[in-house]
């Protein structure tokens, strides 16, 4: 009698809690009581804005909303977290958030729903160029841009006035000011993202235009990293850590925000960082309020200032059920009035020309001229692996593993073998990337 | 001298494994200023729950948990009956292959999760299971049966046969006999598997990070890994001491109360392996 | 009581409730291991990624080839080797001495041991975290102790260059795993006889000589064995090392099992990654081969020991 009731009460709790892993596992929420729930995986909302907007697309229809599944900062973790998610093959997500660099590999791998035919050429033709160019692959649209990113370089207009020094626009003038006016640990010269991740490869991307060099050419597969411009670029970061110690050591642990927290915080002269830095400098508790200047990224004179092309739009998943209801939110994500509420809240620069065209404001018009500087990223599907080799490589140099010129060679022979191994059984349309990486 | 000495790097050792949490603990109740300190606060001044309230209003914590805990008990209970069941055809009944069985579940032991990962993330995709607790049951309840095999198994040895062969003539079939006598006499060998397996269930990230995409299938484990780098202003250090802390409470707390057992398990898996 | 009849019936039922009790962990076996691993062999020889749009296409052992060209494969298998051998070792005397300090009787002996499986209990990637932010380089405590200490005269950034950074994962990986090793080993030195110390302390030994003569050969197996075992998970290290550094800076700290699922999960590089796990296996297995040979080896040695202490108190 004993044993039965232990035989019972077992196989009754077994059967319980498989009754609650079943539980456990509903859908995702699909629609509540008729309502299209679409889902899109963000950084934190840390304005409120996204909330208020989604809200208000939720008001303006009804039958759809908008879920927020907040991610973690760094894009590429983000980009990580689409990734596994599309390919598991029950993907979590209508709506994708896009990075430019995503796009020709979510389109490569048949992630994306084909955007073009959605709006005519002239509708199209409303946003800037380069974001629409970083939306494309194979000549097709898969993303409507919402904001478009282009680096600034951000100064201390007093340190800099103190001292009758101009912005620099050489890569030599920044060394040599920063050199000058830096007191080190309180005051550093040049903070920039030198951490192994995405970030490294724009900054390194901006220096190596600069010097005149190219990273790869999409129409013809050449790889350009260790030809001399590139080796003069990792030479100029990797002296600004370990040569002038113009960057803080700690620069090669640096994303983006650590470093704009150092600049804030008045402990550095200039800053390499996307433009929205420009509205937390000047909140009223910032330490650097009215002391900033922008200028686009100095040059050396073989080069050109150049300004990696960033920035973000909305994509619809082809996995998802309800394309149309993201399609209406596309539409309503990139009108005017949105665009420019998102830029007031956030500082995110949009893609929309027309916000440009009738600002009077004197710091968009700056934002504006670098904006005309940016270069796109070589937009190849196996992106993520050529700046993971570039990451690898600048990295090693940084921390003094390698040194510039074994950095570049290293890089340069991995891309080659990436490149060619891939490219061999397919043949290129090479009509995509008209304008791509050398403008 | 001797004793003393002793008596203090046993106290070292002490402070040595436990320090790294117990700043978990510290931080996770610090202010963000005290947490941005420098020098470092080593006791908080203005103690704060609200790290703890960030993290389950952010972040559906609570269902993270609860995830953790289905996944880890299913995976469990199932474990521990299929090894049971697998243990007393090894100690009991000579079944030609069963050799075969064996050595492939001590191959299993030794080969890390990587080698599985991706096969088993094409069979997850296939079958359309992503963010299926039973995407992760099913892997879990495999990677700890040779552990518990192994456990149980030497434990069925030990367990008089004439007691078997008491119930035979009582006209118990050899399914009751399992079920009724051996497994109520072994509770404490059960017992000592379940809390490991458990253990492992609730600790494995890969397979967690992977398989469950969606925020409210997410194993605690996975999503307080995944947590770093949450906001957009600071790193919130607090929140994530305090994710780190309710994550490994229940750990903690089958630690304290079956210390000798797990040290008994983890034994007796090593020696008879 | 029993017919010969009756017995050899018993003995037929036997062999088929055997079966029957053996195939639900032989179903799963099948599927969550065998499956798997004959799947890799499988698409190790097929190229499928992004470049053939994620279709597979046979091409022979153009992977193997690829990979043996590959430097980053190699520089990260060279990463697992140095953080395997020395988080190894250093976990392994760290532990042989925890385990000679708890298998003393002690006033909180209980006590004791709770707290050294705590390290062990606890779920890596989330402790990795935790060990992110002690490692610091602004508000961390590791930097603050050792300031205080007087070994530091500024912070460093211990994330943030290849040699600190190693450090700073075989530091957590060390505090992690060596309560693992203390019960394999506390378990060997419970299986020591008694006596046997009796005798070389008769025969007027210090501590020193009955470590060296009794402890460590009768110690053997068990510390081949926790070798073994750390070895291969060692080997396979990914929780850790993923969420503490990623891999970096420069890929100072990216082991063969991160290298591994980036190449599947985020260069979609199928056939590749794949290849790269046969390879992997082959080279683990190879190494642990070198530590099981001497392993087979000490059972010798353990024989020999108590024999030699066994002659020594009969000498008496």
């Amino acid at each position: 009698m004993r044993f039965r009731t232990w035989d019972s009460r077992f196989w009754m709790g077994l059967l319980l809690l498989f009754a609650a892993s079943l539980v456990g596992c509903e859908k995702r929420a699909e629609s509540t009581e008729g309502v299209v729930v679409l889902n899109v995986l963000m950084e934190p909302d840390t304005t409120g804005i996204w909330r208020k907007l989604f809200a208000e697309f939720h008001e303006r229809n009804p039958g759809i909303q908008i879920h927020h599944v907040e991610g973690p900062t760094a894009t590429d973790a983000r980009e990580d977290l689409y990734t596994t998610s599309f390919l598991s093959g029950e993907s979590a997500y209508d709506l994708v958030y896009a990075d430019v660099v995503w796009i020709p590999k979510f389109a490569a791998a048949g992630w994306l729903e084909d955007l073009t035919d959605r709006w005519s050429p002239s509708e199209w033709d409303r946003f800037i160029s380069g974001s629409i160019e970083g939306s494309k692959y194979r000549g097709r649209i898969y993303r409507v841009p919402t904001q478009i990113d282009g680096a600034v370089l951000f100064y201390r207009k007093d340190l800099l006035a103190k001292a009758g020094e101009r912005p620099p626009a050489t890569f030599d003038d920044l060394a040599q000011i920063s050199q000058k006016l830096q007191h080190p640990p309180q005051l550093w010269g040049f903070v920039w993202q030198g951490k192994q991740y995405e970030g490294l490869a724009c900054d390194f991307l901006e220096v190596l235009i600069g010097y005149g060099g190219f990273w790869i050419n999409p129409d013809t597969d050449q790889v350009g990293l260790d030809q001399p411009a590139g080796v003069a670029a990792l030479t100029f970061l990797t002296d600004c850590v370990q040569k002038w110690k113009i960057s803080p050591p700690g620069v090669t642990t640096y994303a983006e925000e650590q470093s704009r927290q150092l600049f804030q915080s008045g402990r550095a002269i200039f800053l390499r960082n996307w433009p929205y830095v420009w509205p937390l400098s000047q909140r009223e508790e910032s330490p650097i309020k009215g002391k900033v200047g922008l200028a686009p990224m100095p040059k050396s004179d073989d080069g050109r200032p150049a300004s990696t092309l960033g920035g973000y739009g909305f994509a619809i998943a082809k996995s998802s059920h309800h394309q149309d209801a993201a399609w209406k939110f596309c539409e309503f994500i990139s009108a005017l009035p949105q665009i420019r509420r998102i830029n007031q809240a956030t500082a995110i620069q949009p893609a929309l020309k027309s916000f440009y065209e009738n600002s009077p404001d004197p710091v968009q018009q700056a934002i504006y001229r670098v904006l005309q500087t940016t270069v796109p990223r070589p937009p190849v599907p196996q992106y993520a692996q050529a700046s993971d080799i570039l990451q690898r490589y600048v990295s090693a140099a940084l921390t003094g593993r390698l040194t510039p010129k074994q950095a570049m060679r290293g890089a340069a022979s991995e891309t080659r073998l990436l490149l060619r191994r891939t490219r061999t059984s397919k043949g290129r349309d090479s009509h995509a990337f008209p304008m791509a990486q050398l403008r | 001298m001797k004793k003393t000495l002793q008596q203090i790097l046993i106290w070292l050792a002490v402070v040595w494994c436990l320090a790294p949490f117990a700043w978990q603990i510290i931080t996770s109740l610090k202010t963000n200023a005290e947490i941005a300190h420098i020098p470092t606060i080593y006791a908080p001044v203005h103690p704060t729950w609200g790290h703890y309230q960030e993290l389950f209003s952010r972040k559906p914590f609570a269902r993270y948990l609860w995830n953790s805990f289905l996944i880890s008990s299913v995976s469990t209970v199932v474990c521990v009956l299929v090894s049971a069941m697998a243990a007393y055809s090894f100690s009991r009944l000579k079944v030609r292959g069963a050799r075969g069985l064996q050595v492939g579940l001590i191959s299993i032991s030794f080969f890390p999760t990587i080698i599985f990962f991706f096969p088993l993330y094409e069979l997850v995709r296939r079958t359309g299971m992503a963010n299926n607790p039973i995407a992760l049951i099913v892997p879990y309840i495999t990677f700890n049966l040779p552990f518990a095999t192994l456990i149980l198994t030497a434990f069925f040895r030990t367990i008089s046969l004439d007691i078997e062969e008491a119930a035979k003539v009582d006209g118990f079939n050899r399914w009751q006999i399992l079920m009724k006598i051996i497994m109520p006499l072994s509770a404490p060998a059960l017992a000592t598997t379940a809390i490991l397996i458990f253990i492992f269930c609730w600790n494995e990230f890969l397979l967690a990070l992977t398989f469950m995409t969606r925020d409210s299938a997410k194993t605690v484990t996975a999503g307080v890994a995944s947590l770093s780098g949450g906001s957009i202003y600071e790193i919130p250090w607090g929140a994530i001491a305090a994710a780190v802390v309710v994550s490994t409470l229940p750990l903690i707390g089958l630690v304290v109360v079956f210390q000798k057992r797990i040290i008994q398990g983890l034994t007796a898996g090593a020696t008879k392996g | 009581m029993r017919t010969p009849a009756h017995n050899k019936k018993m003995r037929l039922e036997d062999q088929a409730f055997g079966y029957l009790m053996l195939w639900p962990a032989a179903i799963f076996v099948l599927v969550v291991a065998v499956y798997p691993v004959l799947r890799i062999l499988w698409l190790s020889f097929f190229t499928q990624n992004l470049g053939t749009g994620l279709h597979p296409q046979f091409s022979g052992t153009l992977n193997y080839v690829r990979l043996l060209k590959d430097g980053h494969y190699w520089q990260t298998m060279m990463t697992t080797t140095v953080f395997t051998f020395i988080a190894v070792s250093t976990e392994l005397l760290l532990g042989l001495w925890f385990a000679l300090l708890l298998n003393e009787k002690f006033h909180g002996r209980s006590f004791a041991r709770t707290a050294t499986l705590i390290p062990w209990a606890l779920p890596t990637a989330v402790l990795a975290l935790a060990w992110a932010w002690i490692f610091n380089d602004q508000s961390g405590v590791f930097n603050d102790l050792m300031m205080r200490l007087g070994l530091l005269s500024r912070p460093v950034a211990w994330l943030g260059s290849g040699p600190t950074a190693m450090f700073s994962v075989i530091f957590a990986d060390v505090w992690k795993t060596t309560p693992f090793m203390m019960i394999i080993l506390l378990a060997g030195l419970q299986n020591i006889p008694e006596d046997l110390y009796e005798a070389v302390q008769i025969d007027g030994a210090r501590a020193w000589n009955s470590f060296r003569l009794i402890t460590l050969p009768m110690l053997m197996p068990s510390i081949m064995l926790a070798l073994l075992f750390r070895t291969i998970q060692s080997f396979g290290i990914f929780d850790l090392i993923f969420v503490m550094t990623g891999g970096g800076p420069g890929g100072a700290t990216e082991t063969v099992a991160i290298y591994n699922y980036r190449t599947f999960l985020r260069y979609l590089d199928f056939g590749y990654g794949a290849a790269m796990i046969v390879v992997t296996f082959l080279i683990t297995s190879g190494i642990c081969l070198l530590i099981y040979w001497p392993l087979s080896r000490t059972r010798g040695a353990r024989a020999l020991a108590t024999e030699r202490a066994v002659e020594k108190s009969e000498a008496m």
